[in-house]
């Protein structure tokens, strides 16, 4: 998940301490406490909300009960200036490059502004992936000068700034290479996916950074032309949901390690895959809360909404924000960093967990656990656009109908209440930020009912 | 199942939704039978069209506000509904405004000269016949005494010479169907591309150009449920990206540097399709076309194709019913025909287009009179004029039925 080139080149990656061995930070509670003061006594946007400040020695659990849950259109609204402490100037710290105002890469509801303290997001992201030791080494030389290239959305997401290609040394920033200059990954030409290919192999990538669905595009090009995926120690992949398809288009031209890492731009890194393929919280910048589900969710147990307490930022510290994403968790799995338990998965967002009759969650996770390796199915896209129906896009090799029938067929039952059809397509619209959602659900949820109070 | 009983359950379960079916016409109810001319729109487009101008009235790919985004996104989809619909990858459709620019689109991109020969039937519709005869040497396939196409004689046109075969999947007059494969099979073993003008068909059966194997394939939006003003040239990828630029412009650019001075490198084109789409397009139009397209996939192209065939039995057996009434191809069987008949009535003193009239005017019925742009077929097969019925989907027996109380009204 990194800045576009211009933040990057604006603050280099700094060599941090590697916190690889598993020890538990035993003042995490004590800092997310802080950090909670810290942003209550200096942002204005907590102050005008006349909220209490946790008392000395507080436990964090009671800390966190009494404050509001906050979302994204609370900051929408309110952002920049209520979101640095007071006495500071927005304008002259971003002109100077003290802070770095950036924009998410959401659609319309979700696109957010977000600010940065200089240099924070690479910083918070280089300790977060050195959590995984095999990163770590490969970041460390172990297969040559760390070099990553990053493939994703473009820096202008809709288009509007097309002005031609840039040749790859200015796509390059440091070690760092962005890949994709095109909007839509679906009108990829063979020539730009060959490119593309050849810029990695060029670039001596020894880490790739990548959108799973564009890299699924890319490696079933690959594949089809006989070529692999020349990284030379690990894929990472964040931005949006990875579907089994996605894994097994990636895994058949690429044999390196292939890891999740989840965050968000508001954020940063939240969780990052281990050797143990669970997903682990990343120590020292943020406080996850998982608030469970009520209603049990089919094919998914667990499941929690992701909140988080951000610890080390000065401009627009966050506390309790609803990040929107769905994960399973593993409560009894080991916390190695902090006492935020591990993820089993990361299951999608909110707003693409279809919701059923009876007040239960379909989350897109528990969707492509069902889906399994359905013979032939490249993408798919599950669409509620009612209460009681849903209707599932299907991209397939081979017999595309028959497929579209084995999706539905495999979704239906978890679907109780809904009447499902699918039908086989060409092609599945992306979002106008270039991400592609597995599953949408048109309908609004009554999220205090699902999740308890605080919404 | 009974035909009647197979027409009458789909179509009472649709006509629900088309709001026009609902409108009367000089007292009588409305019977509309003029779909191979353009369809009426069912609700589910109506909506998509009018939530567009009420809810995101934008331009697309240029707006950075939430309304642009929101359009874009409709906009995009209707493409990829598009190319689901024959069986395309979303690169190789390109948006036009119909059929006839599709084909003038295509006639461009392969920079025939004089002595450059298309082959196509003497029954094809002028969209599909004029573009041929323009700087180029049109070959036109004789047709029998029914406007049906002597297929048997392709190949003896096919020459050195033969730059395209073009062909109606449908024909507009007498709702026949091409042998598709035959064709395909007998023009690529000379390395001859082809191109299928699906206006008539596309919204009565499943039509995959993969199957198919047709280089090129066009088709308009508003004769398959959809808003006027769109419509699609599918060409196979490797075509598509050879095509020289069409109309150049806002949106079809990468990159124009021409402030450095005049040079071609100046001027980046994006890829294809977008390269072939300059200006704003025909966004409701096209959002729209999506929607028709999610409409009658929902259906089911196999039941509507059912419904066709089924309809078509009735149709023809009917009109031929009547004394005085001449249907064209009426022995060529359902599955090689659309519900499409093209008759003439022997009514004293009235021309073909005035049958026509008559029938709206008397009975509310609406169906098509004259040549409908085939003005060669019916040279060829003597005739000055033609009346032609168009069912669809929506249709009952009972609209089948006034039509033939009508031609048997002003036939006696």
């Amino acid at each position: 998940m990194l800045a576009p080139p211009a933040a990057v080149s604006a603050a280099p990656l700094e060599p941090l301490a590697s916190p690889v061995d598993p020890r538990p930070d035993p003042g995490h509670a004590a800092r997310t406490v802080a950090a909670i003061g810290r942003a209550l006594r200096d942002i204005p946007y907590y102050r005008a909300r006349g909220l209490v400040s946790p008392s000395p020695g507080e436990p964090l659990a009671d800390v966190l009960a009494r404050q509001p849950l906050l979302t994204k259109k609370d900051l929408r609204a309110t952002l920049p200036r209520q979101w640095v402490p007071a006495g500071r100037d927005v304008k002259a710290e971003i002109l100077s490059g003290a802070l770095e105002l950036v924009e998410t890469s959401g659609s319309t509801g979700e696109r957010l502004r977000v600010l940065w303290d200089e240099g924070w997001w690479p910083r918070q992201e280089t300790r977060a992936m050195r959590t995984s030791a095999r990163v770590a080494a490969a970041m460390d030389g172990a297969r040559g000068e760390y070099r990553e290239a990053i493939l994703t959305t473009p820096e202008c997401g809709l288009g509007t700034c097309h002005v031609g290609d840039l040749p790859y040394e200015e796509r390059v920033g440091g070690a760092h290479l962005w890949l994709n200059q095109r909007v839509d990954p679906l009108y990829w030409t063979e020539a730009e996916q060959a490119r593309i290919l050849d810029e990695i192999g060029q670039h001596a990538t020894v880490g790739l950074e990548s959108d799973p669905f564009y890299l699924a595009l890319l490696a079933r090009f690959a594949r089809a032309a006989g070529r692999a995926i020349d990284v030379r120690s690990f894929v990472q992949l964040t931005y949006a949901f990875t579907t089994r398809a996605y894994l097994r288009a990636i895994r058949e031209v690429f044999a390196g390690e292939v890891l999740q890492l989840y965050g968000a731009s508001e954020v940063g890194v939240l969780f990052m895959e281990g050797d143990d393929g669970r997903l682990h919280h990343c120590p020292f910048t943020t406080h996850v809360e998982l608030l469970p589900v009520r209603v049990p969710t089919p094919g998914a147990a667990h499941v929690a909404l992701v909140v988080v307490t951000t610890l080390d930022r000065a401009a627009m510290p966050l506390v309790r924000f609803v990040v929107g994403d769905l994960v399973r968790v593993d409560p009894g799995g080991p916390r190695l960093w902090t006492s935020v338990p591990p993820l089993r998965s990361v299951e999608g967002r909110l707003d693409d967990a279809i919701a059923r009759p009876d007040g239960a969650l379909v989350t897109a996770g528990a969707i492509d656990r069902a889906i399994g390796d359905a013979d032939g199915v490249r993408f798919w896209q599950c669409n509620q656009h009612a209460p009681d129906r849903l209707e599932i896009d299907v991209v397939a090799d081979g017999d595309a109908p028959g497929a579209a029938e084995r999706v539905r067929a495999r979704v239906a039952p978890l679907c109780v209440g809904l009447a499902v059809s699918a039908r086989a397509v060409t092609g599945i619209p992306l979002e106008p930020s270039g991400k592609f959602r597995v599953s949408k659900r048109h309908v609004p949820l009554d999220v205090a009912r699902c999740f308890g109070t605080g919404f | 199942m009974d035909d009647r009983v197979r027409i009458d359950a789909l179509a009472r379960r649709v006509r629900g939704e088309f709001p026009l079916l609902g409108r009367t016409l000089e007292g009588h109810p409305l019977v509309y039978l003029d779909s191979a001319s353009t369809t009426p729109k069912p609700r589910a487009v109506i909506d998509a069209v009018t939530d567009y101008y009420e809810r995101c009235t934008a331009n697309v790919h240029r707006g950075v506000h939430a309304l642009g985004t929101e359009a874009t996104q409709r906009f995009d989809a209707a493409r990829l509904e598009a190319a689901s619909l024959v069986g395309a990858a979303p690169d190789e459709i390109v948006f036009v405004r119909g059929t006839t620019e599709a084909i003038n689109l295509l006639r461009h991109a392969l920079s025939l000269g004089p002595d450059d020969e298309v082959v196509f039937p003497a029954s094809e519709h002028h969209a599909n016949w004029l573009p041929w005869r323009m700087n180029t040497r049109p070959v036109p396939m004789p047709i029998d005494e029914d406007g049906v196409p002597r297929w048997e004689t392709l190949e003896l046109l096919l020459t050195p010479r033969t730059k395209l075969v073009s062909i109606g999947h449908v024909s507009n007059v007498t709702g026949c169907i091409a042998p598709v494969a035959e064709v395909v099979h007998a023009a690529h073993a000379r390395g001859i591309p082809v191109l299928l003008d699906a206006a008539q068909s596309i919204s009565h059966m499943a039509v995959d150009v993969k199957k198919l194997d047709v280089d090129f394939l066009a088709a308009s939006s508003h004769k398959a449920f959809g808003p006027s003003g769109v419509g699609i040239l599918y060409a196979k990828r490797e075509q598509l990206r050879g095509f020289p630029l069409y109309q150049v412009g806002g949106g079809m650019v990468a990159l124009n540097e021409d402030v450095l001075g005049p040079a071609p490198s100046h001027m980046v084109p994006r890829d294809v399709p977008f390269r072939f789409e300059a200006g704003t397009p025909a966004i409701e139009a096209t959002i729209g076309f999506g929607a028709a397209i999610r409409w009658m996939r929902a259906l089911g192209m196999a039941t509507i194709r059912e419904h066709d065939m089924a309809q078509a039995r009735y149709l023809v057996a009917r009109l031929r019913e009547i004394p005085g009434v001449r249907v064209l191809a009426a022995d060529m069987p359902p599955e090689r025909r659309i519900a499409l008949a093209t008759f003439v009535v022997d009514a004293p003193g009235m021309t073909q287009e005035n049958v026509a009239r008559a029938l709206g005017d008397m009975y509310g019925v609406c169906v098509s009179g004259g040549h409908h742009c085939a003005h060669v077929l019916h040279a060829r097969v003597h005739l000055e004029g033609t009346v032609r019925a168009s069912p669809h989907v929506f249709n009952t027996t009972e609209d089948i039925d006034r039509l033939v109380e009508g031609v048997r009204d002003l036939c006696s």
